[in-house]
């Protein structure tokens, strides 16, 4: 609570808050914010332009473009939070176990995440779906094994200073295992600037959903998803224009929002770095 | 300097290597190999077994994956089973493209974002500055594949001053050619445009407050001296860092941008061949992007010595 307190006294914060819920609010309630379903054909309504009865006209199969970008916000951010989730529990393990452990362990774990982190995100996604197909989890899985070195060398960061404190030391001396002091006393210091970096990842994880649903190596049609929607609207252009602007508009706030958490979420713990902003 | 870079070689090439292994071992993680697509529907035991020897798939996985890659430093890269054509034959013809764009975008980048900088720093407090600074914040957050739809519909279907997709050889007319660049190149260099405005602005800053700059007004120095010899290559190294990484991802085949444009590139290669399940392809190419990334990134790190001298001297590789 306190937490967000101090996100909420931050201007971009705020903002970003205001952002963020509204489209929480809008994925949440889209059944009651339109008439139609996300899948409802409506016989001989296909490629209709901006009417009163379908604002943003329909697509190809007859569906509402308003609605289904309505429902997108629920891909978008369940993706989105997800794969952060399993990205940052798979980086954390390997950053901690890296860092507690050290020698070889340290060295291979390392220099996977350079591995990881040496391939363009939106292509190691691409590459991972072309081993488990896409579809929603594979899409999750995907861009969480490409978020996770962040995640891997800041929990090894830490994990390095923290284990030299004596605090664990004195663990250690009263005989807790290696998993014990990981869990019970590691872990708990890492995750403040954590949850940090998950503030920072949510956005990039948004897109690279939006990203691979475009190529259509992401979400699979009927689900409504944003990026699906702007490659359907990239080739009808020229007869429903709205249909480029809506889905992608949408996106936009919804990252508009979660950079500025992320932006007011660094301010608030890094000195530093509102020292350079402010230079 | 030479232990410098000679550590900072070895450690690109442990990443190469295994990026090499995960590369190679993702063959044998997709459902269905290379003899499932060349035996066809209902192949006999025997074929299956005699093709499985042609493509060496019964020997140990660590000698298949020696042969492998020694035959990819050798430039092999392999036959695709769908196009029927060598890979690296395939990189080469779609490599023009990705270059061309890349430069085109970070020479984009790089004048624009300077130019942004430059004029936020030197405007620093005022509404200009924070103009500038708003904008870069709402074009970071903006995805760029969406801000090429958007020059679609703006620059091709409304205006129709630009065409909407494809590419045109330079030796069809010059500015033919530039006219299916241009939308393309800035799409992809917005968000770098933003980025290197931001870096510049707050590196010069940063540079400004120093003592050093003070001791050389002090002496004398003149304004312009003071920023070419002093200010500007300090401030260039993360500026340089940043162009050199996007430049780095840029050859790596912009995807979306290319997917958004009809851009006949690597990317486009890529999920072309992720759709079509051409595992050998996909390995080439990947491989291609990886070393493209790494030289880049080695590259980068090397040419810190040419502006600091201190990281010259430290060994190690900790910079």
């Amino acid at each position: 609570m306190e937490g967000f307190v101090a996100l909420w006294m931050h201007r971009g914060g705020r903002v970003g808050i205001l952002l963020l819920a509204l489209a929480i609010l809008v994925a949440v309630f889209a059944p009651l914010l339109t008439p139609y379903g996300p899948h409802e054909q409506i016989r001989g309504h296909e490629l209709m332009g901006m009417s009163w009865e379908h604002p943003f006209g329909t697509d190809l199969l007859g569906r509402d473009i308003y609605t289904r970008t309505l429902y997108g916000a629920r891909v978008s951010l369940i993706a989105g939070s997800l794969s952060v989730l399993l990205g940052a529990v798979l980086g954390t393990f390997m950053g901690i176990t890296a860092g507690y452990l050290g020698s070889w362990i340290d060295a291979a774990m390392m220099r996977l995440a350079d591995a990881i982190s040496a391939f363009p995100a939106i292509l190691l996604g691409a590459a991972v779906v072309a081993v488990l197909g896409p579809g929603f989890m594979q899409v999750a899985i995907a861009i969480a094994i490409a978020q996770s070195p962040q995640f891997a060398r800041l929990a090894r960061a830490i994990t390095l200073v923290e284990s030299k404190q004596e605090y664990v030391e004195a663990a250690e001396a009263m005989g807790a295992s290696r998993t014990r002091v990981m869990v019970k006393h590691l872990l708990p210091n890492a995750m403040g600037p954590l949850v940090v970096q998950c503030s920072l990842s949510v956005g990039i994880a948004i897109l690279l959903e939006t990203g691979l649903s475009f190529l259509g190596l992401g979400v699979q049609p009927p689900t409504p998803s944003w990026g699906q929607m702007l490659a359907d609207a990239l080739r009808f252009i020229e007869i429903i224009p709205a249909y480029a602007v809506l889905p992608g508009l949408a996106l936009t706030v919804v990252l508009v929002g979660v950079n500025l958490i992320a932006d007011a979420m660094r301010d608030k713990l890094d000195p530093q770095h509102v020292a350079q902003k402010g230079a | 300097m030479g232990r410098y870079v000679f550590s900072r070689f070895a450690q690109a090439l442990v990443v190469i290597i295994i990026v090499s292994i995960i590369v190679f071992l993702i063959m044998y993680l997709v459902p269905g190999d290379a003899v499932t697509v060349l035996a066809g529907p209902d192949p006999t035991p025997e074929l299956v077994e005699a093709l499985r020897v042609m493509l060496g798939l019964d020997q140990p996985l660590p000698v298949q994956y020696g042969k492998w890659a020694i035959a990819a430093m050798q430039g092999d890269l392999g036959t695709s089973p769908i196009i029927g054509r060598p890979v690296s034959e395939l990189i080469w013809s779609r490599l023009p493209a990705t270059l061309e764009l890349a430069v085109a975008a970070i020479l984009v980048a790089s004048v624009f974002g300077i130019l942004v900088g430059v004029v936020a720093a030197q405007r620093q407090g005022t509404w200009v500055d924070a103009t500038i600074t708003a904008i870069n914040s709402f074009v970071l957050s903006v995805p760029n594949f969406w801000f090429g739809i958007l020059g679609i519909l703006c620059f091709a279907v409304w205006l129709g001053w630009l065409p909407s997709g494809g590419r045109k050889l330079w030796s069809d007319g010059p500015l033919l050619a530039l006219s299916y660049l241009i939308m393309p190149a800035i799409a992809l260099a917005l968000d770098s445009i933003a980025m290197i405005a931001r870096l510049v602005r707050a590196s010069l800053l940063d540079e400004l407050s120093r003592d050093y700059v003070t001791v050389a007004r002090a002496k004398g120095v003149g304004q312009s001296r003071l920023m070419r010899r002093h200010i500007a290559r300090n401030a260039a190294i993360p500026v340089l860092t940043v162009l050199g990484l996007r430049f780095g991802q840029m050859l790596g085949g912009a995807v979306l941008i290319e997917a958004v444009f009809n851009w006949p590139g690597l990317g486009r290669l890529t999920v072309e061949a992720i759709k079509n399940r051409d595992i050998v392809l996909v390995q080439g190419t990947l491989m291609y992007f990886i070393v493209i990334y790494m030289t880049v990134n080695l590259l980068i790190d090397l040419s810190y010595g040419l502006f600091d001298p201190r990281v010259r001297s430290s060994v190690g590789g900790k910079v």
